[in-house]
């Protein structure tokens, strides 16, 4: 019953999608304005439909339903409730469904908030993007993809997810998050293309989809953030990002996201580097689809990746169609991107967007690389070789180096040309906070030039910020936090925060095995622990054994280690003491011997880890500050749109 | 915007999507997928030192069984295929209860679990405890089970990831036989 | 005010100098066997993990490599012998550093050549904009600037 209506709806949702399409397709054909409000019902369709699928696999998670496929090999009845709702984005199928959703969700607000432009062509072409997306997802879902397939003999019990995927409740957020910023970059691409294909290439449209790209990057940030937490408390590594090829799939569409976000700058105030925002627009989605391919079609193999798939083929199909689109028109309309008026010198405010950008390029550029080389090397010579985190980290830090310093300096300069005395005077501040943020760092024992370099220039970044927002503040009252400036430099003052904690944890970590019995100590770093007692209890089919431990100062903390009969080796639960200074990060390395109380235990020292999760979250408050007077100027907002076609 | 500078832009977009679609066509056409017979360095070379003190007590050295057929199957007892096919090691065992000899060692497993893994599934043949694991390093073990077959004069033959059975061991055994044969 | 700006710039760069000079001297590279073989355990990848590194990764084949690495740095191999047994077992790519010799390199070189590249073009840029004619703005262009001054 369920299935049947699970699948009903995905027909409606794929019907509507044709539908909008179909109609919007004709209404631009027709030239005739009236005739485009018609796509709006179907777009409505398509809704319904997708809500009704995603509703009908709740309802078969929720009630433990597995005569459908999905059910019975993603759930159990023992999950609790909280797992089995988020199930829905714990597999292949259901994860397209998850998409699906989202991406209803944005065409839905879209043309709720355009319905009156719903006759510009502009935004015509927009939707009839979008809808292409919806109708390419709902096909998915519809055929090879389908997650109302039945069994025709349903087992009494389904097999459950990965124990890894059901253990930690940030598995319900941060795959939606993420979600919501990979899906939400449909929206400024479509409008790229609609830009493309009207021919109406002025600033216009930018002003109209700033806030959706702004919602997109910060869903994307928050996702990535939210994953890197996840498995930062539930891997038992201490590790809260591998350069996995999965985590650089989310990672790329962000970097050329941010990038984008920043020079987009540059030509609404300047009317400069138009191929260059297009281009970033179009790669930041086509790697969305790109990394989707990566995780779902089995060609990498990842702690993340979704069970070997068929959509191999058809990603890839959709990845390419994207590119040629995007690549013929971006040279069909070179000759109507010619940029007005030029960059005076490199020292302004847009000099180290320029600056910033190509940084970002190149950043993305070795993340991108790295991620496929292995895949580039096997298909010349069949040589197996892994690019993993030394590579990355080597590459990418003086690269991370130079953005900070960039990141510091932009907001220091002003536009067209800033001469040296201006800039000595703004920036001995922001120096002074960086240098003194270098000289704590060193007397605290940080070491090695890289580490102690970033973490200065950090210091620099934020004092750069800081005098921006009290400046803000002081002109504008709490106003001065508001809108991109302040939302920006606000995001700014995470970034390094989270830098901070990024660079000292990595380089500044310390760690220790023991071999401990009760009442036992070791102590690693400074840090004692000593091993209380061992508890080995079954919860149901699974033995569960735990250490408590003793952190001297921190209090007790026990870190456990689970034997899934149906799953191979045993999986560590991990237990952290966290501070503002460090965290320590325990885990059981092995399962002790039945009868034995001998547990290996691995503790890592981590400092400033927190720092990190901290940053993520005022990064998030920072893109919210830049949301909010945008909400305020909606009416102006959407007169661009309207008083550009009068051009 | 110059006559020069749109010449640019186009030949950047058609370079750029000429190296992407390069890149979407090279990852089209890659195949991948094997057998459940793999490829291992250690084929063709003399078999790893294998040698040590077996669960009933006797000493073992791999060296001393290479004049007959030597099956080595790197195992766990929480590991479900290891359970599935046990019964062909027993049933290979016998088989070749003159000319053969299958030995077991854990991987990934202490010493304790394994003991009861063999009382419960029974097989009586040499169960060795790899210490510091050198021996799965030696042999390239990736996930129990692995199995390893030595022919006569101690040079390693075939490689099994995964669940074997005795017929496919005997393939093996039964095609260098007749080569040998033959030559 | 410039005499106070210019003894504040000073004092910036004699603390950013020795705080940088200080992290170079303190900074030393893996010295007690125990120290080699973490570095050489973290910059190796679990073969069957999928990425992880056998420090981290707690599956069998993990635990194996890192029982071994440490025999074998007890014996006095050097890591270089270590890392080579190591991908003769198990395959090239259990190292995490792609090699730096055969078609393994391009990942090492391209990137810095599209660094440099990017540089070169943007230098280039600049003095083609320092020179050439002034491109005057639309009026579309300042329209628009002028909008988004009014709002801001």
């Amino acid at each position: 019953m369920t299935a049947l209506l699970g699948t009903l709806g995905v027909g409606i949702a794929l019907v509507g999608a044709i539908g909008a399409l179909t109609s919007l397709i004709l209404a631009l054909a027709s030239h005739r304005s009236d005739r485009h409000s018609r796509a709006l019902f179907w777009i409505a369709v398509m809704v319904s439909g997708c809500v009704v699928a995603v509703v009908a696999m709740e309802i078969a998670l929720l009630t433990n339903n597995f005569s459908l496929t999905y059910v019975a090999s993603n759930s159990t009845e023992s999950t609790p409730v909280l797992y089995k709702f988020a199930t829905l984005w714990g597999a292949l199928e259901g994860s397209l469904l998850l998409w699906g959703f989202v991406l209803c969700i944005y065409v839905g607000a879209v043309s709720l908030s355009f319905r009156r432009q719903i006759s510009d062509r502009l935004v015509a072409w927009a939707l009839l993007t979008m809808l292409v997306v919806c109708v390419f997802f709902f096909g998915l879902l519809a055929g090879p993809a389908d997650p109302f397939g039945t069994l025709s003999s349903p087992p009494v019990d389904g097999d459950g997810l990965n124990p890894l995927l059901r253990n930690h409740p940030l598995m319900a957020i941060h795959p939606v998050m993420l979600y919501f910023g990979y899906v939400g970059f449909t929206v400024p691409f479509s409008f790229a293309i609609a830009a493309l294909v009207t021919g109406r290439l002025g600033e216009g449209w930018l002003l109209s989809i700033r806030i959706w790209t702004l919602i997109a990057w910060g869903s994307l940030s928050v996702g990535i953030l939210l994953g890197a937490w996840w498995s930062y408390e539930v891997l038992g590594w201490g590790g809260y990002w591998a350069w996995d090829p999965v985590e650089n799939a989310s990672f790329l569409p962000w970097l050329t996201g941010t990038a984008f976000i920043h020079s987009v700058i540059v030509q609404e105030r300047r009317g400069m580097l138009r191929v260059w925002n297009l281009s970033l627009l179009l790669a930041t989605f086509a790697l969305t689809i790109f990394g989707t391919f990566l995780t779902r079609s089995g060609v990498i193999e990842s702690v993340h990746e979704f069970s070997a798939s068929s959509l191999g083929p058809l990603l890839l199909g959709f990845f390419a169609a994207i590119l040629v689109v995007s690549v013929a028109l971006i040279g069909w309309r070179g000759d109507e991107l010619r940029s007005p008026g030029s960059i005076d010198s490199p020292l302004s405010r847009e000099g180290s967007f320029l600056a910033n950008n190509l940084l970002f390029a190149l950043f993305a550029f070795v993340v991108l690389l790295g991620t496929v080389f292995p895949l580039i090397v096997e298909s010349i010579n069949g040589d197996r070789l892994a690019v993993g985190r030394p590579y990355f980290d080597r590459m990418l830090l003086p690269i991370g180096i130079a953005l900070l310093l960039a990141m510091g300096l932009a907001p220091l300069l002003t536009w067209r040309s800033t001469s040296r005395q201006v800039l000595a005077q703004r920036a001995l501040g922001p120096a002074a906070c960086g240098a003194a943020v270098m000289g704590v760092a060193v007397v605290m024992g940080a070491e090695g030039l890289g580490p102690v370099l970033g973490i200065g220039l950090g210091g620099f970044v934020i004092g750069a910020a800081l005098r921006h927002l009290v400046l803000a503040c002081r002109r504008n009252g709490w106003r001065g936090l508001t809108g991109r400036s302040g939302g920006g430099m606000v995001a700014h003052v995470g970034v390094s925060l989270l830098a901070f904690g990024f660079i000292a944890s990595t380089a500044f970590s310390e760690e220790g095995e023991f071999h401990l019995r009760p009442g036992d100590t070791g102590s690693v770093a400074g840090h004692q622990i000593t091993f209380v007692e061992l508890t080995d209890t079954m919860d149901g089919p699974n033995r569960v054994v735990r250490a408590l431990i003793d952190v001297k100062g921190r209090g007790g903390y026990s870190p456990a280690i689970t034997q899934y009969p149906t799953f191979g080796r045993p999986i560590s639960t991990p237990s952290v003491a966290t501070s503002f200074v460090d965290d320590v990060y325990l885990s059981l390395i092995a399962i002790p011997e039945e009868g034995s109380d001998l547990v290996v235990i691995r503790v890592l020292i981590e400092p400033l880890v927190g720092w990190i999760w901290v940053g993520g979250l005022v990064i998030g408050i920072g893109t919210l500050l830049a949301v909010i007077p945008l909400k305020d100027a909606r009416g102006s907002r959407r007169e661009d749109v309207v008083s550009e076609k009068a051009l | 915007m110059t006559h020069w500078s749109l010449r640019i832009v186009r030949i950047f977009s058609a370079v750029a999507g000429l190296v992407l679609l390069s890149f979407v066509l090279l990852l089209a056409t890659r195949d991948g997928g094997n057998g459940s017979q793999s490829k291992s360095p250690l084929i063709g070379e003399l078999v790893p030192q294998v040698e040590g003190v077996r669960f009933d007590g006797q000493s073992f050295d791999v060296d001393d069984v290479t004049s007959g057929w030597v099956l080595i199957n790197f195992f766990a007892s929480w590991c479900v295929p290891c359970v599935r096919e046990h019964p062909e090691l027993v049933e290979w065992n016998r088989r070749h209860r003159l000319d053969g000899v299958v030995i077991s060692v854990p991987f990934g497993d202490t010493e304790k679990d394994a003991r009861a893994f063999f009382v419960e599934h029974g097989g009586n043949w040499p169960v060795l405890i790899d210490n510091e694991s050198a021996w799965a390093v030696a042999f390239g073990v990736l996930r129990p089970p692995e199995s390893f077959l030595v022919a006569p004069g101690g040079v390693v033959v075939a490689k099994w990831q995964g669940q074997i059975t005795a017929d496919e061991v005997d393939r093996v055994v039964v095609d260098l036989q007749e080569r040998n044969a033959v030559s | 005010m410039r005499r106070y700006q210019r003894i504040s710039w000073l004092l910036i760069l004699i603390i950013v100098a020795g705080a940088l000079v200080a992290s170079v001297v303190t900074d030393d590279g893996p010295a007690t066997q125990g120290e080699r073989a973490y570095e050489i355990k973290s910059t190796m990848l679990c073969p069957v993990c999928d990425g992880q590194n056998v420090l981290e990764s707690n599956a069998p084949v993990a635990a194996a490599i890192r029982a071994q690495v440490d025999d074998l740095v007890a014996e006095g191999r050097s890591d270089d012998e270590i890392r080579a047994w190591m991908a003769r077992q198990y395959g090239s790519d259990v190292n995490a550093n792609p090699p730096r010799s055969g078609v393994g390199a391009l990942v090492w070189i391209l990137p810095v050549l599209a660094g440099v590249m990017a540089a070169g073009l943007l230098i280039l840029a600049f003095g083609r904009w320092r020179s050439g004619r002034e491109i005057e703005p639309s009026e579309e262009d300042i329209r628009i600037v002028q909008t988004l001054r009014e709002k801001n």
